[in-house]
């Protein structure tokens, strides 16, 4: 199994290579209106707007750096039979990591509900929070504020 | 000679009164004769403009009747012409006869003559003499024109002798004009006008004369139907209906007796009175009158002024003469003639010249009575003037007599008389009248006296005090005298203290000396010291050109290494996209399953080798910039070091400047030194001077003691003129 791993505040996280349909250089994203804080804005991919949320911001607080090493991962949710994509903002993702789903253990600071990162990878001396993607497109009120972004519609 | 003030006033008033009288009298009578010439010339020329003027006027209102005349008489023309086109025409009957019994226009019988009878349209025109029997056509033009007069003549020859067969023209009252003759040639045995136009088909006016009435007159030819004359027509106006003509006449009066008449000038009845005064002499003939000395004068006036208007239209003939009157004295008497050619006429303004002399002599008695009268009031006032002169003479005089009074008391010394007097006089400044002489002399006066009061007490005690200070004067000079004493004997001490002082300045110059050779060799130091100064200053100029030379090359040392900086820059920015691409790689191969897994390997390969490079340029980009930031502060040390150098070469070159300064003026103290040497020489000389001058001085003192005691002796002089002035005030009673 490839994880895209990158860096929030000196720890390291990763994402299954399955859900990243490409890594891309950081571009300015453009801002949508009645959005989340951590939703900065939408990026045209592939001729689709895509929104595009800052993990820095969502996990840390801090809005990421905006240097080279800062990428935007667009993903894709497997499950969902519109092929729904969003993009994440993250720093340092410039590395992979090869590993066995053996190795992963499963977290219990968090409620496994709630917590985004309810496995941890424990790899060459390296401790990396999986970022669960499918909860992260899946929570509902992503997906209500997505439909009502590309609806145009605001949020009440 | 020496008069007093009243009387030369007085004679002045007088002698300018009388004499400007006596003047206006001389001058009244020297211009007298020539006035009253003057006077009788403008009343003659007067006279003689008026008398013109109302001459002019008779013409003129004669030219103006002639006009209204011929007007009128054109219409009646146009009316005859109309009523023989209506009746038809004239025509001569030689089988039917008529007698007429003819006359001359005088009223001369000629006798009875036959006549073929004239016709109009058929109709004879029977000769009818009678004014109560009706006339066919001159009547009915009568009817419309009752003024104007209609004769019908018939031709009797081919002459064009012409008789009168049908008229309302009276020849007396009550009797028509019918059978008067008009002949081819006149009594004069000149031919006639009248006839002469007329056998040419011309029609004529002119002023004709029938039976000694005056008529503005009209002849038209009469043509039969062949256009044969066979006779005239004629319309005429008689002059004696313009009742304003006769009225202007009788209007005019020349002084008592002179009239206006107008008299004829025409070859048939020359000297016919026209129009006169009143119609008194109408119809008279005054041709052949004539004065004790052979004289016409109406013969020659009508010649004259009718020869006159030959060559100019209304000019006026002025003519005298001796005139007889009713009463059969004869007087010079004045005519002013014009002759009016239309109608052969002279209007005459005749008067008697004695009445104008009347005239002249009252304006004349009237301007005498007048001067007469003006010397009589001129002698008044010549009197009056000289009774006032008097009044203000004494009015003039009283004061100044009293001013007089005033200083003789003045001269005799009597001041305090003289101020108690002067009391009366008002002495408030303000009050004066400085316009009145009189007022301002008795004023001034009193100031005069009130001043030379003061100033006389100013004298006297001036004297006392002259005197006294004569005194202290002649004391003073005793004490002179002994200072005089003591100065000679300082000035013997001076004269030593003179002589130690040349000897203290020779010495002096001598030291001078020294000191100008010890400040020449300190120029010559100072001036090897500016030359080593000016070598460091072109060192130190070296020095900053080469600190400048440093910072410029370690300026492009640090645009390299910014340079080195892009390109570290563009490789990361490599190093960066093949990162990116291994990425997406690895992703890729991972997705293909085991066919991508040689793929993988590879991808994290060039994942590893971009992350060396990242490493490596990382090293690069921090020694670079560890480079940048040491040549900047090199840049910095460099300039700071060139700024150094150049303050140091800047001081060193201001003190060169001092040192400059230093030997100009220790050179400039060298001359100096020279002058105070010389000038110790000099002052050493003049105290020697001061010497011999103090030596004159002591012989110059013992003069000035012998100068005092002549001085003594003056103010005792002067003491005793102070005592005789003090003697001559005192006459003076202030």
């Amino acid at each position: 199994m490839l994880v895209v791993l990158f860096d929030i505040d000196g720890q390291k996280f990763g994402i299954d290579s399955h859900y990243v349909k490409e890594v891309i250089p950081y571009v300015h994203s453009t801002p949508v209106l009645y959005a989340p804080v951590f939703v900065i804005g939408e990026i045209i991919y592939q001729e689709e707007a895509v929104p595009l949320i800052d993990l820095n911001l969502l996990f840390s607080g801090k809005p990421a750096d905006g240097y080279f090493s800062s990428r935007i991962a667009v993903l894709r949710l497997l499950n969902e039979p519109q092929g729904i994509k969003i993009a994440v903002l993250a720093n340092k993702m410039t590395t992979t990591i090869n590993c066995d789903e053996n190795e992963f253990v499963h977290n219990n600071l968090s409620s496994p509900e709630d917590s985004l990162f309810e496995e941890v990878l424990r790899t060459e001396g390296m401790r990396i929070q999986m970022t669960a993607v499918e909860k992260l497109l899946h929570r509902k009120d992503y997906i209500t504020l997505l439909n009502n972004i590309y609806a145009n519609k605001p949020v009440v | 000679m020496k008069i007093s003030l009243r009387k030369g006033i007085l004679s002045l008033s007088i002698i300018s009164t009388v004499l400007t009288a006596a003047i206006i009298i001389l001058l009244t009578l020297f211009f007298q004769g020539r006035i009253i010439d003057l006077a009788e010339r403008e009343v003659d020329k007067s006279t003689m403009k008026s008398v013109k003027q109302l001459s002019r006027d008779l013409y003129d209102m004669c030219a103006s009747i002639d006009q209204a005349s011929v007007l009128k008489l054109n219409s009646a023309l146009e009316l005859y012409k109309q009523k023989i086109t209506n009746l038809g025409g004239f025509s001569i009957n030689p089988g039917l006869k008529n007698t007429v019994h003819t006359r001359d226009h005088f009223g001369e019988e000629m006798g009875n003559i036959q006549i073929p009878v004239m016709t109009l349209n058929g109709v004879p025109f029977a000769p009818l003499t009678d004014m109560n029997q009706k006339a066919g056509l001159v009547d009915q033009l009568r009817e419309i024109f009752p003024n104007t007069k209609f004769s019908i003549y018939e031709r009797l020859n081919p002459m064009g002798d012409m008789v009168c067969v049908s008229s309302n023209l009276e020849y007396k009252p009550g009797v028509r004009a019918v059978g008067t003759m008009i002949t081819t040639i006149k009594k004069s045995g000149k031919a006639s006008k009248i006839i002469k136009n007329i056998i040419t088909g011309t029609n004529y006016h002119n002023v004709s004369v029938f039976f000694n009435e005056m008529y503005i007159s009209l002849y038209v030819p009469i043509k039969n139907f062949n256009g044969d004359i066979i006779g005239m027509v004629h319309f005429a106006d008689q002059i004696k209906n313009y009742t304003k003509l006769q009225d202007m006449v009788d209007n005019i009066n020349v002084g008592e007796t002179g009239y206006a008449i107008l008299i004829s000038g025409d070859s048939f009845t020359p000297g016919l009175c026209v129009v006169s005064k009143d119609s008194k002499a109408n119809g008279k003939n005054l041709w052949n009158v004539r004065n004790s000395q052979g004289v016409y004068p109406v013969r020659n006036g009508v010649i004259n002024s009718k020869a006159l208007a030959q060559k100019y239209k209304d000019s006026v003939y002025i003519a005298h003469y001796n005139w007889v009157n009713p009463s059969g004295e004869e007087f010079q008497k004045a005519a002013y003639n014009i002759y009016y050619t239309p109608w052969e006429v002279m209007s005459c303004v005749t008067f008697y010249e004695y009445e104008m002399k009347q005239s002249k002599e009252l304006i004349t008695g009237q301007f005498k009575s007048l001067m007469y009268i003006s010397l009589g009031v001129a002698l008044v006032l010549v009197l009056i003037l000289i009774y006032i002169s008097i009044i203000f003479t004494r009015l003039l005089v009283k004061p100044i007599n009293h001013i007089k009074d005033l200083a003789i008391m003045m001269a005799d010394g009597n001041i305090a008389e003289v101020t108690a007097q002067l009391s009366q006089i008002e002495q408030d400044e303000s009050k004066i009248n400085y316009n009145n002489e009189i007022e301002t002399l008795e004023f001034s006066f009193s100031k005069m006296i009130g001043n030379l009061s003061k100033l006389i007490y100013q004298v006297h005690k001036s004297g006392i005090e002259v005197s006294s200070s004569t005194v202290q004067i002649s004391a003073s000079a005793r004490e002179l005298e002994a200072a005089v004493a003591e100065n000679a004997a300082s000035t013997k001490e001076v004269s030593a203290t003179s002589k130690v002082i040349a000897d203290s300045s020779e010495k002096l110059a001598q030291r001078a000396e020294g000191i100008s050779d010890e400040i020449s060799g300190t120029v010559e130091l100072a001036r090897g010291g500016q030359d080593n100064l000016q070598l460091m200053n072109n060192a130190m100029t070296s020095i900053v050109k080469a600190a400048g030379s440093i910072s410029t090359n370690l300026n492009n040392i640090n645009k390299k290494a910014n340079d080195i900086s892009g390109i570290i820059k563009t490789i990361d920015k490599i190093s960066d996209n093949t990162t990116l691409l291994s990425l997406n790689a690895a992703i890729q191969a991972e997705k293909a399953g085991d066919q991508g897994k040689g793929f993988s390997v590879i991808a994290r390969k060039i994942n590893e080798l971009a992350d060396q490079t990242n490493i490596a340029t990382k090293d690069i980009e921090f020694m670079v910039k560890q480079m940048q930031s040491s040549v900047a502060a090199g840049v910095m040390e460099m300039d700071k070091f060139g700024k150094e150098v150049q303050k140091n070469s800047d001081d060193i070159f201001k003190l060169g400047n001092h040192l400059a300064e230093i030997i100009n003026r220790i050179g400039g103290i060298l001359p100096i030194i020279v002058d105070l040497k010389e000038n110790m020489h000099y002052q050493s000389n003049d105290a020697n001077q001061i010497s011999e001058a103090i030596e004159q001085l002591d012989v110059a003192s013992r003069q000035t003691k012998e100068a005092l005691q002549e001085f003594n002796k003056v103010a005792e002089k002067l003491n005793q003129s102070a005592q005789g002035l003090h003697t001559e005030v005192s006459v003076f009673k202030v």
